[in-house]
């Protein structure tokens, strides 16, 4: 057999005039045409093909390709044999895999289920963006503007799919149409500034595009989640809704009821059998006295189970109890629930006497088999001691009798142990399921709908088409976070310069040696003061010269009118969020919640405002007081308070810390005091109306808010059913027991994390967002220069004319 | 003149191990010389040429390879573009860690610092991704280097011969470092054979010989270089291919690793504290947390799944390319004569 090359022998079979001829002379044939005619040997027909597909059946081809690279991966470990280009796809599917190992790793760490979810978001957008963003800036672009595209894809002859421009010096030409040489060398080097322009852009695309991205779909996901978690909340809690209705007609205040779910929230323990039947056989042939249920109630953790459940549900076994009174109760719950032994209580009955006229008549068997036959099925001990007293058996004999009978307490415990199972177990789970997803302080703080309730209202408050154009300025104030919301630092530290320079110019000072350059932390602000007022006389022509000074950075104060539309009623009453969450929340929180939403946003926007003003305020104030003081002004019941210490140094805390958490500041003063009406009397005396007389409005009416407060407040303590209207109800609650109220979370840091929050994004968003806008704009722009060959074919261009 | 003196000499001369060469490469010296400064050859290897061929890569990424292809040059090629493909990898981490850190001046203090701790389990992790995927592939082919002989991260000195650019009347010729056995399809075995015959003595076998004897064949094999061209070409196939996956277990690990606790506290400024966070962040990766079954052992699981698929990366390669010699015997015996008919 002679060998061909292939080139020949598909010639050769493609010649159909020797189709009749057999081999050998076909050969022969062959060999004198091509000594005859050798310019018509062609190469082979080119396998090679292009792919053209749409976007949808891309995808699909690529999940497809996958599956692929996973078959190959196994059948190259296997055999060993397998070509570069499918080895370099399954570095794409190692890629994939880790991908997916790392969000799975990162998704068991996240605290949230939404920070789960975007675990996998993330991986899978970033894989996306990988592809995307060539396909989206450089090909199509490149297609509308060159007509090339630089991520053609073809099938090689030996099946393989291939990027078409991959290697520069290898473009299979056969494969397209494109014949023409210079028309080559266009799309040859449109491709190439292309694909080379995609290798610059692509390290900060892919990271920028997946990021804006997930930033963009997270809030969606989260309400998702949160809709999720409210919907099986409300699922869960279909068949309670009548309990907690029962519950919210008995008692005035359901969340009192449900705290214990939040507050400890702990599985309804099971019986400790074990102590339990110590217990019984430590007491046979005892009379069970009250230590006895006393410990038993202890062994059945029904205090625990007592507490919130007896009241609310009427078919408890054991009715409402006090822990005072639980030995009792069940004590009565046990005689009138367990059963007698049968046998047991026909021993302790034979030779029991009956007193008659003619002496003691014993009971006969035929009698006491009557006497437990008309029990029936009602033997419980306190049922045989009513039968035994009615055919006149006295007491004293009874009990001691009775205590000898086995006690069938089983069914006792079954009783208790099979509603604590069905009813207890799966109504706490439920309660607690359904407070995790609505209330934030069990649940993560970003996962709950009240949480989604504040920030829907921060937003409606953003957008509120009342504002008009002072909106745009409410906007700005809300997310400066040098102001409303964020720390007043840079305030504070304007203002303490300002007092500082001050207090330098004027020389009066004794402590002015102390102090070195601008280190005013170093000066006690107390002593500062007590210098600044040394030589003033309170209400003297130097002491308004000194407040005046003083109030000079008040007159940098952003304008309160937007401040007072904000307080409108109609404007408050817009802020209603759009997303109702739960109709079971009217049980929990009351009817007025949405409105009490509403008010929370307007007392905080109040109150930072007010707690701004005291910023400024403050070394006014602290003048003021120390200039009073100085001069024995200040008393309380006609007592100078300079000479009664915890006065004094409660009046200082007042006056020199009660600023950015009011409310709060003062709790803890007022505690301090010890004595809540001196208390109140001493803030009449400092935040007296007419002691300032001589300052400015704003300081005026800050004192007279600051004066309503610690009022509030010290009514509240007084009454302390209220609920406390303080910053942190859980802190609350460790400094004083008495005050463990239900509210449901603080106000204001809610609103301050959603406000920081919204800043820091439209932070992030102002620098990556121009970034990605910036790298679009780039690789747009430059794309209309690629692909310039004149310079190539300069006699074209000269000479005129094609070759 | 010269030569023919040379020659000679060497007729008289009875003993003819010791004769000198004849013709222009009298010495291997010189020919090695003139053969290395024209052609394509493997340097000497050392454990800095990875390190050395990859800052030759991305040196030239930026200096000559972007420019070549923003100009569309026709000399750009394969290599470059493959090359090119370490920018977007350099960048993109550097991105990543900006994503996170980047917007922190604009945050309050208690958010940027926060945020702080963030960017740095995420820049570790990001950092260690890579290191975890070098380690992976380092030391699955470090151990089949030592058990089989082939170094397949050996690499050659190329040198590519330019058409002429506008303006130029002579192409360049630019230097590249591509792997021997990058590629399974073509490797280069022509540059084995020219460096063992370089280098040995014109034995063209050393190298072939050499890998025989490691993958178990006692005697020296008559033309060891087919016999070994297929099972390197599957050694080579299967290490590729497995090391494709282990090594982005790997990276997932560096990332776990990354993002524990331990991590958060690193400051830049004293690297002592990298160091206490590796350790640290491995134990609490170890340990992991006792929310669930799955956080408590998927730091274990992937741990011991990144140990796991390297080592399969050796031990499968390994085992198709070893040979037992008790079951393979040439069938053609050296030292007997044998009559060809």
């Amino acid at each position: 057999m002679v060998l061909i090359s292939p080139i020949l022998q598909n010639s050769l079979n493609n010649n159909s005039q020797n189709a009749s001829l057999n081999s050998s002379d076909r050969h022969e044939k062959f060999y004198e045409d091509l000594a005859k005619k050798p310019h018509k040997i062609k190469p082979n027909e080119p396998k090679a093909k292009l792919i053209k597909q749409g976007p949808i059946k891309g995808m699909s081809s690529s999940v497809k390709d996958t599956a692929k690279d996973g078959a190959n991966f196994f059948k190259a470990a296997k055999t060993g044999k397998m070509n570069d280009n499918s080895l370099g796809r399954i570095n794409d599917l190692g890629m994939k895999i880790g991908g997916l190992l790392i969000a799975c790793f990162l998704a068991l760490k996240s605290k949230t289920k939404t920070a789960a979810i975007m675990e996998f978001i993330g991986a899978g957008s970033f894989f996306a963006s990988m592809a995307l963003w060539p396909k989206i800036f450089i090909n199509l672009p490149s297609k509308l503007i060159h007509g090339v595209d630089p991520g053609q894809r073809y099938i090689s002859a030996q099946g393989d799919k291939k990027d078409f421009y991959l290697d520069n010096q290898f473009l299979v030409w056969d494969a397209t149409d494109i014949k023409d040489e210079k028309e080559q060398r266009r799309h040859q080097k449109t491709a190439l500034q292309n694909r080379t322009l995609w290798m610059a852009t692509a390290g900060f695309s892919t990271p920028l595009m997946t990021s804006l991205f997930c930033n963009f779909i997270r809030p969606k996901v989260e309400n998702g989640v949160i809709e999720h978690g409210i919907k099986t909340a409300e699922k869960n809690l279909a068949g309670e809704k009548t309990t907690f209705q029962k519950v919210s007609s008995k008692t005035k205040e359901v969340s009192s009821k449900i705290k214990g779910f939040f507050i400890t929230p702990k599985p309804a323990k099971d019986y400790n059998e074990d102590l339990i039947e110590n217990l019984f056989n430590s007491y046979k042939n005892k009379e069970l006295d009250k230590k006895f249920f006393e410990e038993l109630a202890d062994y059945m953790s029904l205090k625990d189970m007592s507490k919130e459940f007896t009241s609310i549900d009427d078919t408890a076994p054991i009715k409402t109890f006090s822990e005072k009174n639980l030995p009792d109760v069940l004590e009565q719950y046990f005689k009138q629930n367990t059963p007698v032994n049968k046998d047991s209580l026909k021993e302790a009955l034979k030779g029991m006497g009956i007193k008659k006229l003619q002496g003691l008549k014993t009971l006969s068997d035929k009698e006491i088999d009557d006497l437990i036959a008309s029990l029936g099925e009602n033997l419980s001990l306190e049922n045989v001691e009513r039968k035994l007293k009615e055919i006149n058996i006295p007491s004293s004999e009874i009990k001691s009798r009775l205590n000898n009978v086995e006690l069938d307490y089983t069914s006792f415990f079954d009783n208790i142990r099979t509603y604590n199972k069905e009813t207890v177990t799966p109504f706490k789970d439920n309660v607690r399921t359904f407070i995790k997803n609505i209330n934030p302080i069990v649940g993560a703080r970003t996962e709950s709908a009240y949480t989604r309730t504040y920030s829907d209202t921060l937003n409606n408050l953003i957008k509120n088409p009342a504002f008009g154009e002072n909106g745009k300025t409410l906007k700005k104030d809300l997310l400066r976070r040098d102001k409303y919301l964020g720390n007043e630092v840079s305030l504070k530290d304007k203002i303490k310069n300002r007092v500082f320079s001050l207090f330098k110019k004027q020389e009066k000072s004794s402590v002015k040696s102390s102090a070195k350059g601008n280190d005013y932390e170093a000066i006690s602000l107390r002593k500062f003061f007590e210098g600044v007022v040394k030589d003033v006389e309170f209400g003297s022509k130097e002491y308004k010269e000194l407040i005046s000074d003083l109030s000079k950075p008040i007159e940098r104060m952003p304008d309160r009118e937007l401040i007072d539309r904000i307080s409108d009623e109609n404007t408050i009453r817009n802020l209603r969020p759009d997303s109702a969450y739960s109709e079971l929340d009217e049980v929990f929180f009351g009817k007025e919640h949405y409105s009490s939403i509403q008010k929370n946003i307007h007392n905080f926007i109040i109150n930072q405002e007010t707690d701004k003003e005291a910023i400024v305020s403050r070394p006014i104030i602290c003048t003021n007081f120390e200039a009073r003081l100085k001069e024995g002004l200040i008393k309380v019941n006609g007592k100078d308070i300079r000479e009664w210490p915890e006065a004094l140094s409660a009046a200082r805390k007042l006056v020199y810390e009660g600023s950015r958490n009011t409310i709060e500041n003062y709790a803890l003063t007022a505690r301090g005091v010890g004595d809540d009406i001196l208390f109140a009397d001493l803030c009449d005396v400092i935040f007296d109306k007419n002691a300032f007389k001589n300052e400015p409005e704003i300081v005026q009416n800050n004192v007279s808010k600051l004066h309503e407060y610690t009022k509030l407040f010290v009514e509240q303590i007084a009454d302390s059913d209220k609920p406390i209207p303080v910053k942190n109800a859980t802190k609350l609650n460790l400094m004083n027991a008495d005050h463990k109220h239900f509210t449901c979370c603080d106000i204001s840091d809610l609103m301050k994390a959603h406000a920081i929050k919204m800043t820091n994004n439209r932070a992030w968003l102002k620098i990556f967002g121009s970034m990605g806008i910036a790298l679009a704009a780039v690789t747009l722009l430059v794309q209309p220069f690629f692909g310039n060959i004149k310079n190539e074919y300069p006699d074209e261009n000269t000479k005129g004319g094609k070759k | 003149m010269l030569v023919v003196g040379v020659k000679m000499q060497q007729i008289t001369n009875t003993n003819y191990e010791n004769l000198p060469k004849i013709g222009y490469y009298s010495s291997n010296e010189r020919r090695r010389e003139d053969f290395y400064k024209e052609e394509p050859h493997i340097h000497k290897q050392g454990p800095l040429s990875g390190v050395k061929a990859g800052a030759h890569k991305l040196y030239n990424d930026i200096l000559v390879y972007f420019p070549k292809g923003f100009s569309g040059s026709k000399n750009s090629d394969f290599y470059e573009y493959l090359s090119l493909g370490m920018v977007p990898y350099a960048i993109g981490s550097a991105m990543l860690i900006a994503l996170y850190s980047g917007a922190n001046s604009k945050f309050n203090r208690g958010d940027a610092f926060e945020a702080g701790k963030v960017a740095k389990c995420f820049g570790s992790g990001v950092v260690l991704y890579a290191a975890g995927k070098w380690l992976s592939k380092k030391l699955s082919r470090t151990l089949i280097h030592a058990s089989t002989g082939v170094n397949l991260d050996m690499l050659y000195m190329n040198k590519v011969n330019e058409l002429p650019e506008k303006g130029q009347d002579k192409g360049l010729v630019r230097v590249q470092y591509p792997g021997v056995f990058s590629s399974v399809d073509f490797y280069r075995k022509d540059l084995i054979d020219a460096d063992s015959e370089l280098n040995h003595d014109n034995d063209i076998y050393y190298y072939w010989d050499k890998v025989a004897k490691k993958a178990g064949y006692k005697d020296k094999q008559n033309a060891s270089n087919q016999l070994m061209d297929d099972k390197i070409r599957k050694l080579d196939a299967r290490a590729i291919a497995l090391e494709n996956i282990n090594k982005y277990v790997a990276a997932a690990l560096g990332v776990a690793l990354g993002s524990q606790k331990a991590f958060s506290e690193i400051k830049l400024t004293h690297p002592s504290t990298i160091l206490t966070a590796l350790k640290k962040g491995a134990k609490q990766l170890w340990k992991g947390t006792d929310k669930n079954v799955f956080t408590k052992h998927a730091g274990k699981a992937l741990a011991i799944g990144a140990l796991v698929t390297t080592l399969i990366d050796w031990i499968v390669p390994t085992i198709g390319y070893k040979t037992n010699p008790n079951t393979m015997k040439s069938k053609v015996d050296a030292k007997k004569e044998y009559e060809v008919g």
